[in-house]
């Protein structure tokens, strides 16, 4: 078979997703007696059980939230609908490790709550508290339902009012049109968006470890970090890389589904009008959830950061900014890259080799951190091993240490956010069909000059959009850069988890203030894409 | 009368998109409303449908009023079937549960039972265990229509029903339901902005322009008795050309004089603007009035002239096609109406 470049271009990218995902099924084939029977025995009962509760306890969660939400926002009319309709993105913004510990922080024996409590009942009223799972689920629901919430209103908007039309028209009220015919039909997104969630929570170590919450996550990371056993922390990554392919292979076939349903409104009908009481119950159920996913966490991250601002607003926190910045800022040039490359390759050579190089490279969105640094670290320090024999320290003193650079990190970073960036790239380039570049060659422009002056226009914004994502998304990132980080790189990500892990809410506050405001950035994106999408 | 529409103004956003109109239809009667797009009849049908409130005027249904500014029975409780525009068929049930979705208060038998004689009707029986997909558009059509036929509503909407297919089979589906719809005895109101369609399939039209209703007749009269200018102008083909009403009574036009049966009888003197339809005009070589063929288009069996008078007139002419002509040549035409249709020309033209 005659490999051209394109193919090989994308095999290449393809490639660094492939290590982490041979490395860890080598080490499902190959276990370790020893370990594994530890782990089998004393590990993994409590893991699975915590994991499983975790992803349904989310799913339902978030699908009763997002759902509802969407669907009142989407085709009924009620008080501050319109500002509803974007402001309940804004949780998007604030990780859930963020949420976790102000959640904690409320319900802490010193907290507001209790302290309420206690003055209104006595001392012994004290007792209120989230267990560590309700308190991961609840949190983690509130941090992630708006995935549902963006994909079904997407579904709702289009066909909502028009599928209560048709249950009308066969004499089904409203309430039994949306159980039978709006929900069916929403279907495929509302999945897609349970499916980003379950994802996400596998892939979530903030928040659990926040709760002390053991999931495969945090088992991970105390396995390498605690017992320092590489090995026992690839067995449970590869059990955890099961529950995640099962995720993976579930929303592949939800997308699939998407493809029949294609119910458009001619005309855009009127919205429901929620009068009275019914109106003002919406909008109280949509400020609720607002007030308790951000506004209200929101605001005690301000006011526990004020006083701290003399104290810790140091030189200190300021490499923690600058390393966030770089990190981010680097992440994502890196990503974007192999983004643009991908996507060219995939534009100029539509085989089943690039294809399923782009499948494969874009799959990292639903691998979680963990999976992925271990997942690095363990060839790395292999190769590292291997040039130092080349290399012959006795001789030369050169003494390699590949896994202690930012090497590993990299490479995480690019595997775990490249479909963030590719998603944007490519949308942007399906507007620029090959018959493009034979026009403008036909012109008299091609080579350099055609990439400046006819596809860089075309792309720009999608690679601004790609860039902004991923640096988001690296800065809030906590497990990647948490076990793979160089020494003395310590960024905002690490320093919450460091405070938050000795019980420090209030000083985790000022961190994670800068990590929300810049959350905001692709929320402002999304919103105004959603409008348009909306309004076209 | 089945239903009744008296006086129905609808507003959408502030603006009003239909102006007071009445209209009846039948019991077992078609009815068409038909207008270019964003002339209001697709407003006009979601308020019969009860999806959108009326602002003045009310909607009787067998009677019954449905539809006032201050009041609005649901609508899944009209008993009227709908078809949409887009099928609108649910892609997660098959054929016949499609079929079946209206049927929810009957048992299972008696359900089955209806989906499979409608699905006989429709000539889809085999199809009943497939999923819309796997359809084509004309077959996803009947099933859209079998859908909406199964409760036996008392009323039937069809909104633009045969847009999406292609000629040919639109001619023949439509034949196919009115004959359906005939046979059954179902009152159906219908949608469209295309005249063959409204032609193909109705007993009664009304042409909507700017939410008025212009005029509501059978085909025949639309096309050779317009009431109203834009009637005369959007169905159908034709160009006016300026006249006068002569002592006799007669219609002087330059090509000559036109007599017959009019609808509105003017004092002499008074200048007007006649319609010729491409039928008025009849080419024959020994007559000795002649136009220059300026432009012509092969039909098949016809051929379609554009002709100019001496005087600069554009006409119409539909003539066999075996009297091939050339552009630029002079050919013999001579009038030719049993309806003289005119237009009072407006004090500001």
């Amino acid at each position: 078979m005659r490999i051209d470049r394109w193919q090989l271009l994308a095999l290449l990218i393809a490639l660094p997703t492939l290590i982490p995902l041979l490395v860890i099924a080598a080490s499902f084939l190959y276990p370790d007696p020893p370990v594994w029977a530890h782990l089998r025995t004393y590990v993994l009962p409590q893991v699975v059980v915590n994991t499983l509760w975790l992803v349904l306890g989310t799913a339902t969660l978030t699908f009763l939230l997002g759902t509802s939400l969407a669907w009142l926002t989407s085709v009924h009319e009620f008080p501050g609908r319109r500002f509803f309709s974007w402001a309940l993105m804004l949780p998007m913004a604030m990780p859930g490790y963020v949420l976790a510990f102000v959640f904690l922080g409320w319900l802490d024996y010193a907290g507001p709550l209790q302290t309420q409590l206690r003055e209104w009942f006595g001392e012994e009223a004290g007792s209120l508290s989230l267990s560590p799972r309700a308190g991961s689920i609840v949190v983690l629901s509130l941090a992630l339902y708006p995935y549902v919430f963006l994909l079904s209103r997407g579904a709702f908007l289009t066909q909502g009012r028009r599928a209560l039309e048709i249950g009308q028209s066969l004499g089904l009220n409203r309430a039994r049109g949306f159980q039978r015919v709006a929900l069916p039909l929403a279907r495929p997104w509302i999945a897609g968006g349970i499916m980003l969630v379950v994802m996400e929570t596998l892939a979530d170590f903030g928040a659990v470890s926040v709760f002390n919450y053991d999931t495969f996550t945090t088992a991970i990371y105390k396995t390498w970090f605690g017992l320092f056993s590489v090995s026992g922390a690839l067995q449970l990554a590869s059990v955890l890389l099961l529950f995640v392919l099962a995720a993976i292979v579930i929303e592949k076939r939800t997308r699939a589904g998407a493809r029949y349903v294609s119910l458009q409104g001619g005309v855009q009908p009127q919205r429901i009008e929620l009068q009275g009481s019914r109106g003002w119950l919406s909008a109280g159920y949509c400020c609720a959830t607002l007030a308790l996913a951000f506004v209200m966490p929101a605001v005690q991250l301000l006011s526990w950061s004020l006083p701290a601002l003399s104290s810790d607003l140091d030189p200190r926190y300021f490499s923690f900014v600058t390393h966030s910045l770089s990190l981010g800022g680097m992440g994502a040039v890196l990503t974007l890259t192999l983004a643009v490359l991908l996507a060219y390759a995939a534009r100029n050579n539509s085989r089943f080799v690039t294809r399923a190089a782009v499948r494969i490279g874009t799959l990292g969105y639903a691998l979680p951190g963990t999976i992925l640094a271990i997942g690095f670290f363990v060839p790395v320090v292999a190769l590292n091993n291997l040039l130092q024999r080349l290399i012959d320290t006795a001789t030369t003193g050169t003494v390699l240490v590949l896994q202690n650079t930012l090497l590993v990190m990299m490479l995480a970073y690019a595997v775990r956010f490249l479909a963030v960036a590719y998603t944007p790239v490519e949308s942007h380039m399906q507007r620029m069909p090959r018959s493009l570049d034979e026009v403008s060659r036909g012109l008299g422009v091609s080579g350099a000059e055609m990439l400046r002056t006819v596809h860089w226009p075309l792309i720009r914004s999608g690679c601004l959009i790609a860039t902004i994502l991923v640096f988001v998304d690296i800065m809030k990132e906590m497990p990647i850069t948490l076990m793979t980080r160089p020494f003395g790189w310590d960024t905002l990500a690490v320093r919450v988890f460091e405070l938050t892990s000795e019980g420090e809410w209030r000083r985790a506050a000022l961190p994670s203030l800068a990590i929300v405001l810049s959350g905001l950035l692709p929320v402002a994106l999304l919103t105004r894409f959603s409008d348009h999408a909306a309004r076209a | 009368m089945l239903l009744e529409l008296n006086n129905v103004s609808a507003c959408y956003e502030r603006a009003r998109i239909l102006h007071g109109l009445s209209l009846t239809l039948g019991e077992g009667d078609i009815g068409c409303l038909l207008g270019p797009s964003g002339s209001g009849k697709t407003t006009a049908l979601r308020c019969i449908a009860g999806f959108e409130p009326v602002t003045e005027g009310e909607i009787r249904l067998a009677g019954e009023l449905v539809s006032t500014p201050t009041t609005m029975h649901p609508a899944e409780v009209r008993g009227i079937g709908m078809v949409f525009q887009d099928y609108a068929l649910l892609p997660h049930l098959t054929v016949r549960g499609n079929v079946e979705f209206g049927l929810h208060n009957a048992r299972k038998p008696q359900r089955r039972e209806r989906a499979e004689e409608l699905l006989e009707a429709m000539g889809l029986a085999h199809h009943s265990d497939h999923y819309p997909h796997q359809l084509s558009g004309g077959q996803q059509q009947r099933v859209a229509i079998a859908r909406a036929l199964a409760p036996r509503p008392r009323l039937l909407l069809m909104d633009e029903p045969f847009s999406d297919l292609d000629i040919e089979l639109r001619e023949r589906l439509s034949m196919e339901v009115r004959e359906l719809l005939k046979n059954d005895g179902i009152t159906t109101l219908i949608v469209t902005h295309d005249q063959q369609e409204a032609f193909a399939l109705a007993d009664e039209i009304g042409v909507l322009h700017a939410g008025k209703l212009e005029q509501w007749s059978s085909a025949y009269d639309l096309y050779h008795r317009p009431r109203t200018r834009f009637v005369a102008d959007f169905v159908g083909q034709g160009v006016m050309v300026p006249g006068e009403i002569a002592e006799s009574g007669a219609v002087r036009i330059e090509l000559g004089e036109l007599r017959g049966e009019t609808d509105r009888p003017l004092p002499p003197g008074t200048q007007v603007d006649v319609l010729l339809r491409p039928d008025d005009i009849i080419h024959d070589d020994n007559s000795s009035l002649t136009a220059r063929v300026r432009n012509k288009a092969f039909r098949g069996s016809s051929i379609s002239y554009t002709l100019e008078s001496r005087e600069g007139t554009k006409l119409l002419a539909l003539v066999p096609s075996h009297h091939n002509h050339d552009i630029g040549d002079d050919i013999g035409i001579r009038l030719s109406s049993d309806h003289v249709v005119v237009f009072e020309k407006s004090p500001n033209a």
